[in-house]
């Protein structure tokens, strides 16, 4: 199989899209090493997919619902939603200005 | 009262009998993790100096979400994190009179087969320490090897529990996929994570899984089927049609296939009989986990983005960040067809062929993994980092099939490797039961015990 | 008050809400959409601080219910889909920072979208005001717009007339808290729209802000690229099948326009009394009420004027209602002594009118009734008043 190489443009845009900071020199090394794994998985071409339904999962579950109890027993109190920010105001997360 | 080598039941028995305390074990224990952890990092967030509730220690891998104790997932985004809720699992095991012993070390995100990607150093193999433990439940299975910890559970998406557990030498269950909960479990792959137990016996791993199992609430994915007598079931043993798959044979090592040969005349000996069925190239497996968990994990890790909780995304390893990226490429515009929607429909593929099989046999029996433990390091050479080394185990999590790893035998350089044996979903019970029959025949070669002179008190 | 899931924690899982999904479909039934028998979830990817686990569990493909329509002033809309999904955090921005509130994340968000049929800015008003009305109807909801619980995202783009075509473009405008600034924002872009378009220049697919303060939108995302989504089939929960017999059990109450029909057609209230009375189900609930206790259809429009033009309050029991109603009823009874003497007194006072009157000029009955309705102090009943007055004309 022809090797599906990714540019240098595609894995910046990926790692753009992925809110990941990469350096240069990582950049290159994701490119190899991500094409290689491209190519690997090309071998389910090799499988008869086309009028194969899709397996969105494992099990036969169906409607799995949450009802509504008389209490809440997952409220979490004040100290232990904000007891692993590194920065709180007035009861909210703070982040820097967005817009 | 020699505690050693004494299985998590055996050590049970002792308590309930009143022949030890909580208190002797925990420190006994504790004692024995001060004393080797360091060389063998089983362990990165050790156990506490005193227990305050609870009987049995159960060390627990650190991608499970524990109150008390720090988790980490081994990765330096969730380096202080110390989570406000108890996974299920946990809160299971401490509903059953167990409690946390410990978080053992883990690839980083469970990205991995080596415990090597783990942002706080490897852990070493108790059976030769320039090696990897195979991973990502490396601690646990460490950690259960070298008797720091009765028993220890561990997660597995592909490969997770049964490589590490057959590399040091221990039993290793993956159940079925929603047989146990996985809410509370720092998600990796989705629509693959299991969460079982890595133990010294089969009882001790029947046993675990009996107290774990069942449906949650929290968990929309857990099956709503009761949970038999796992236990129970193993009192009344019988005979098996076990499918013997050639193609999972092809890329194992001879020295495996050797002893898996022999194991299988055991078997028959038992009365079993055995037969040679065909089942779809596990190398596509490969594929269709590749493309279906890197999507999964590139999305589950995009909740971290260090606002209400942990640090930064620039805190992500290689592996994290790697997986992240080619996870969001194959879900991409442009690009799902090609790769997600097509690796669904492979992944029906797979589910129908098991299916298939399981109309001929009962169980399906294979190598665990295909060689014994690499030396530190080695794994980097390899192609996409390791999923090759679990091509045995990703049809079966591909699958959702329960699978369960047995030492088996060891290779002329003195590393263990295992068995494993697979079955219909749901069927936990039978794989169990033949693993205890060869257990009870075999003792399997004492593998289990023999680390313990080398981890002596 | 936040939990693992809505916080986004490692290990959380979400489970979907059995009560949001049967009153997604009940939304969908009231909307006369189809009610697809197999449904899922998907994951809809983007970074951003209110959106903790970096993606919304929304629906992309397979929503719960599609091709519906809502009828407003004769015309047909068309409803595109009903979909459930989960809600962000709430931002808000202080000095240097922003701060993120997530007691309302991963609360059940019923998105309705839709056709793109709505030719002015009244049509778009009156429609949002009838689906307003219908989801009150439908107690899913407290719809308020101002606290956020109902929010209203009209889309706008322009075409030339005559052009059949629709424009490839659209923009978005959020942060619109009432039915008239739904109004006055479409007018907005819509002549904003027309300003760029005569110029030759094609309107910024975005999406605006409304400021209504100054009465205008504002563009709210920097140029940025498309945003791609990555949609995928929600792993965490299993799909959902709704077989015919569930989809009918969920029940939908008689809705305002068919109750404004009712009105009409079986009590004789007019048009204008029957939607105004229908705005509110307490109201219509009420009106229904009385009428039936009264038991007098006659009475039907009297009613509705009443309740309508708050003449009454509607606050307590419907007996209290009743009896002040009947009361303003009997205060019209007149007392025949004093409006004899009324007649007599008028009619003596102006004889001149008098002579008009029987001299052909008939509508100067209507000066006679308003003096004497003068002379007993409105406490006399308007009919009662003329018809005696005719009576005593033609004797003289």
């Amino acid at each position: 199989m022809k090797s599906k190489k990714l540019s240098k443009k595609d894995v910046e845009h990926l790692a753009k899209l992925s809110q990941l900071k990469l350096s240069a020199k990582e950049i290159e090394k994701y490119e190899k090493q991500l094409s290689e794994t491209l190519d690997y998985v090309d071998n389910l071409d090799e499988l008869k997919t086309k009028n194969v339904k899709e397996a969105h999962s494992v099990t036969n579950s169906k409607d799995e619902f949450f009802e509504d109890g008389e209490e809440n027993k997952r409220g979490l109190d004040e100290n232990k939603v904000f007891g692993n920010s590194k920065k709180t105001m007035n009861n909210q997360f703070v982040v820097e200005r967005i817009l | 009262m020699k505690i050693l080598g004494n299985s998590y039941l055996e050590l049970l028995e002792l308590m309930k009998t009143k022949q030890i305390s909580t208190k002797e074990l925990h420190e006994y224990f504790l004692k024995r993790v001060k004393k080797f952890n360091k060389d063998l990092n089983a362990f990165i967030t050790p156990p506490e100096d005193v227990v305050t509730e609870g009987d049995m220690p159960v060390a627990v891998k650190d991608n499970f979400n524990t109150t008390g104790l720090r988790t980490s997932a081994s990765s330096k985004v969730l380096d202080d994190y110390i989570s406000p809720y108890d996974a299920t699992v946990v809160k299971n095991l401490k509903t059953s009179g167990s409690y946390v012993f410990g978080k053992t070390n883990m690839d980083a995100w469970a990205h991995g087969s080596s415990t090597e990607t783990s942002d706080y150093g490897p852990t070493k193999n108790p059976w030769d320490t320039s090696r990897a433990p195979g991973g990502s439940s490396g601690g646990s299975a460490a950690s259960v090897a070298a008797y720091l910890a009765p028993a220890a559970i561990g997660s597995e998406t592909a490969g997770s529990i049964r490589q590490p557990a057959a590399w040091c030498g221990t039993v290793g269950l993956k159940p079925t996929y929603g047989r146990v909960s996985r809410y509370g479990v720092v998600a990796m792959g989705s629509s693959f994570d299991c969460p079982g137990p890595i133990t010294l016996t089969v009882e001790d791993s029947a046993y675990i899984l009996s107290k774990i199992a069942g449906k949650d609430e929290y968990d929309a994915t857990t099956s709503t089927k009761s949970v038999p007598d796992y236990i129970r079931a193993l009192k009344s043993p019988k005979k098996y049609k076990i499918g013997i798959p050639q193609s999972y044979f092809d890329t194992a090592d001879k020295e495996v296939v050797e002893k898996i040969n022999e194991a299988v005349k055991v078997l028959e000996k038992l009365g079993h009989s055995v037969k040679k069925i065909k089942l779809i190239d596990p190398k596509y497996a490969i594929s269709v986990y590749t493309i279906l968990q890197r999507a999964e994990v590139s999305s589950n890790l995009s909740r971290y983005d260090g606002i209400r909780y942990g640090n930064d995304r620039s805190n992500f390893g290689e592996e994290a960040k790697r997986r992240i990226m080619l996870g969001t490429y194959t879900l991409s515009h442009g690009y799902y067809d090609a790769y997600y929607k097509k690796a669904q429909r492979a992944r029906a593929l797979v589910i129908d062929d098991f299916e298939k099989a399981f109309k001929e046999v009962d169980l399906i029996l294979a190598p665990t993994a295909p060689n014994t433990a690499l030396k530190l390091g080695e794994f980097e050479k390899y192609p996409f980092f390791g999923e090759l080394m679990d091509i045995l185990n990703e049809p079966a999590a591909v699958a959702g099939i329960p699978a369960i790893t047995v030492p088996v035998g060891k290779s002329k350089e003195n590393l263990p490797f295992g068995m494993q044996v697979m079955g219909k979903q749901f069927d936990e019970e039978s794989i169990l039961d033949l693993s205890h029959q060869f257990e009870r025949e075999t003792e399997f070669f004492g593998i289990t015990k023999e680390l313990l002179k080398k981890y002596p008190d | 008050m936040v939990c693992p899931v809505c916080l986004g924690l490692p290990g959380a899982l979400p489970v979907p809400n059995k009560k949001a999904v049967e009153w997604t479909i009940k939304i969908g039934k009231a909307l006369n959409c189809k009610i697809n028998p197999s449904s899922k979830f998907d994951r809809k990817h983007y970074f951003y601080p209110d959106l903790p686990k970096g993606y919304q569990i929304s629906q992309y493909d397979e929503p719960v219910a599609v091709n519906g329509y809502l009828e407003v002033n004769g015309k047909k809309h068309g409803i595109t889909r009903v979909h459930l999904e989960e809600d962000t955090g709430k931002l808000t921005h202080e000095g240097k920072d922003s701060l993120v509130d997530f007691n309302r994340s991963g609360v059940p968000l019923v998105e309705i979208v839709t056709e793109p049929d709505f030719q002015s800015s009244e049509e778009v008003k009156a429609f949002l005001e009838e689906l307003h009305a219908i989801v009150k109807y439908l107690d899913v909801s407290d719809a308020n717009l101002e606290e956020g619980s109902m929010r209203l995202e009209p889309n706008i783009s322009v075409r030339a007339e005559g052009e059949k075509k629709l424009p490839d473009y659209k923009v978005e405008v959020k942060n619109i808290n009432s039915f008239r600034y739904v109004k006055k924002a479409v007018d907005f872009e819509i002549k904003r729209q027309s300003g760029l378009l005569s110029k030759g220049t094609k309107p910024v697919q975005e999406t605006r802000g409304y400021d209504e303060n100054k009465g205008i939108t504002v563009s709210q995302r920097t140029k940025e690229e498309a945003q791609d989504y990555r949609y995928f089939p929600e792993p965490d929960i299993p799909p959902m099948n709704f077989t015919q017999t569930y989809i009918q059990a969920v029940a939908v109450p008689e809705l305002p326009s068919q109750k404004v029909e009712k009105y009409q057609k079986e009590y004789g209230v007019r048009e204008n009394e029957a939607f105004l009375l229908t705005r509110e189900q307490e109201t219509a609930v009420f009106f229904e009420k009385v009428l039936l206790m009264i038991n007098d259809k006659n009475k039907s429009q009297k009613l509705a004027n009443v309740i309508v033009n708050k003449k009454i309050k509607i606050g307590g029991t419907a007996e209290e209602f009743i009896k002040k109603f009947e009361e303003t009823s009997k205060e019209k009874e007149t007392d025949t002594q004093a409006l004899e003497s009324a007649i007599v007194t008028t009619l003596n006072a102006h004889k001149q009118e008098v002579d008009s009157y029987k001299a052909g000029k008939e509508n100067v009955i209507m000066f006679f009734v308003g003096q004497v309705m003068k002379e007993m102090k409105g406490n006399a009943d308007p009919q009662t008043v003329k018809t005696e007055l005719e009576k005593k004309l033609k004797k003289k």
